[in-house]
């Protein structure tokens, strides 16, 4: 499903005097099969966007397209159910909601709640489980005698287990060490490929936005500031400065080499092959 | 220099650990008065383990812990608590007060300091981590870099020697990140504490005088940032990431361009590959 925000605002506790403004006039397309990543400081309104992603919230005022439904700020919460199980969520620090007595049964909760028989839940529990790497050993082990990585890979394991179309992962990585961060990265790069799931990535780690997406949106205070390919973005680094935010660490450097005699790139370089790449290139002129 | 901490062939293991084996396996260990330690390594590779021997949070099966000269023991146990000062990983768990000022308050009530004293102390605390505008806040009004921040001053306002960070900045968004490097950096100028951070953040590692790394409950190496961060490709299984020039200089080793082989610093990477076009 193509997902589509169109003038979305959203106002936490409306009518109130502590009514704040979360997002303003919010437009974006995330086409269906795509990687979009949303970067901004904490606060900028992320996470509020994201809860409009998956149905969590509605917006104040605007719309908010979700394959062939349109949700608005008067949409009955009952027609939001069965779309929420197309996108799974992976919130930050999702294995604080692991609660189950086995990892298999933690997994098997979600599709036997939408009504999944339990034996053929459990055969899905089983096969998600695999998919995010978890050793079959642990199938029935408590999720509290796992490692921290471990027990964040159940958890995604159990959101994957409702076999979404679109994945929303908020700041998927933090906490985790750098191994662990690849791995988890890869796995959802896989994801995306394989499997031709929507992802949706709100981070503060521009190295994944220079690797994974095809399309980031930069929020700030609740606005969209600049939505583009991550090459139109970063190439801006004084206007990324200007909002404290970081550019990737090989956007810094090749901008950093460029500051050089007879240095020029006849595109920017977002991954380290490609700044080797042209590296190579500018040396053998 | 004075040794701060010295731990001599101490071994501990966790009662509830089915597999017998020891969590730290005679470790033996010296760390300077004024020293910036970092200590890397896997997860389950024993680190918050060996910390937390430091000020007799876990009791050590065999070996001697002394600290300051001090041997700790059942008798000394509470002088030495106060003057190693711990910060947690999660903002979120380590907030008791009902507001900033009631929190950095907390340690020194316990502690029995008299109350101008202890207002004195508050204050000044909070300035050095530049948060004393807050002192009456509640903590869910803070951000998760504040509250570290506030977690750093309620030890700060107990006065001790050492301050040790568990991956106080792992949860934090890069901003907050620096903000409390920026306040580690600040406070080491001020008061030449010693520092030892257990961190899987290379930048963070970077700034240390000295990084240890452990593997399954030894110490395995140690050495400046420059010994340490020459094993590449190795870093990621000792829980760091490769430094950026090093991956680099991978790629580039591939593309044949003959970079030389010794630990390099963007900086350093970045003046050889000038130099190199120049000749070219």
């Amino acid at each position: 499903m193509d997902i589509k925000l169109e003038n979305v605002n959203h106002v936490y506790n409306l009518g109130t005097p502590m009514a704040v403004d979360a997002l303003r006039g919010i437009s974006l397309m995330i086409p269906q099969g795509s990687y979009t990543a949303l970067v901004g400081h904490t606060g900028s309104g992320k996470s509020t966007l994201l809860q409009h992603l998956n149905v969590l919230l509605k917006p104040s005022s605007g719309q908010v397209i979700l394959g062939d439904q349109v949700i608005t700020a008067k949409s009955k919460d009952a027609e939001l159910k069965s779309l929420r199980r197309h996108i799974g969520t992976v919130f930050q620090f999702p294995e604080a909601q692991l609660f189950e007595e086995t990892i298999v049964k933690d997994v098997a909760f979600g599709p036997q709640n939408y009504g999944m028989h339990q034996e053929k839940a459990m055969d899905l529990a089983r096969e998600m489980l695999q998919v995010v790497g978890v050793d079959e050993q642990y199938f029935n082990s408590s999720p509290f005698e796992l490692s921290g990585g471990q027990q964040r890979r159940v958890a995604i394991a159990g959101v994957l287990a409702l076999e979404p179309e679109v994945l929303i992962l908020d700041e998927p990585t933090a906490g985790l060490d750098p191994k662990g961060q690849y791995e988890l990265m890869s796995l959802f790069s896989q994801l995306h490929k394989e499997k031709k799931i929507t992802i949706i990535l709100a981070t503060h780690q521009m190295e994944y936005v220079a690797e994974y997406a095809d399309q980031v949106a930069v929020l700030e205070a609740g606005t969209l500031v600049k939505t583009g390919h991550p090459r139109e973005i970063f190439a801006d680094q004084a206007w990324l400065k200007e909002r404290q935010l970081d550019v990737p660490e090989v956007v810094d450097f090749a901008n950093q080499l460029a500051e050089g005699k007879n240095w020029s790139y006849p595109e920017l370089p977002l991954t380290i092959q490609e700044l080797s790449d042209s590296i190579a290139h500018q040396l053998k002129q | 220099m004075d040794t701060i901490i010295e731990l001599d062939c101490v071994s501990f293991s966790y009662q509830y650990d089915d597999t017998g084996e020891d969590t730290l396996k005679e470790v033996s260990l010296k760390i300077s008065k004024g020293e910036w330690l970092a200590i890397i390594g896997p997860n389950g590779s024993g680190k918050s383990t060996l910390v937390k021997t430091f000020n007799g949070i876990l009791p050590v099966r065999s070996g001697r812990v002394l600290v300051d000269g001090e041997v700790l023991s059942d008798e000394t146990v509470w002088e030495i608590r106060k003057k190693l000062g711990m910060v947690f990983q999660n903002p979120e768990n380590q907030f008791v007060g009902a507001t900033v000022g009631d929190d950095v308050a907390f340690g020194l009530e316990n502690h029995g300091v008299p109350r101008d004293e202890m207002i004195h102390r508050v204050e000044k605390a909070l300035e050095t981590v530049e948060m004393k505008e807050f002192i009456d806040r509640e903590p869910s009004s803070l951000s998760g870099g504040q509250k570290q921040r506030v977690a750093i001053a309620g030890i700060l306002a107990l006065k001790p020697q050492v301050l040790v960070l568990d991956e106080s900045t792992s949860m934090l968004d890069p901003r907050a990140r620096e903000e409390i490097m920026d306040t580690i950096r600040y406070i080491k100028e001020k008061t030449g504490m010693t520092v030892i951070s257990i961190t899987h953040n290379i930048d963070e590692a970077a700034e240390a005088s000295r990084i240890i790394i452990m593997e399954e409950g030894r110490i395995i190496d140690e050495g400046d940032s420059r010994h340490i961060f020459s094993k590449g490709e190795q870093l990621i299984d000792l829980g760091l990431d490769v430094p950026f020039a090093e991956r680099l200089k991978k790629e580039l080793k591939v593309q044949n361009i003959q970079v030389p082989d010794d630990y390099m610093t963007k900086k350093e990477l970045r003046d050889w590959l000038w130099t190199l076009n120049s000749k070219m």
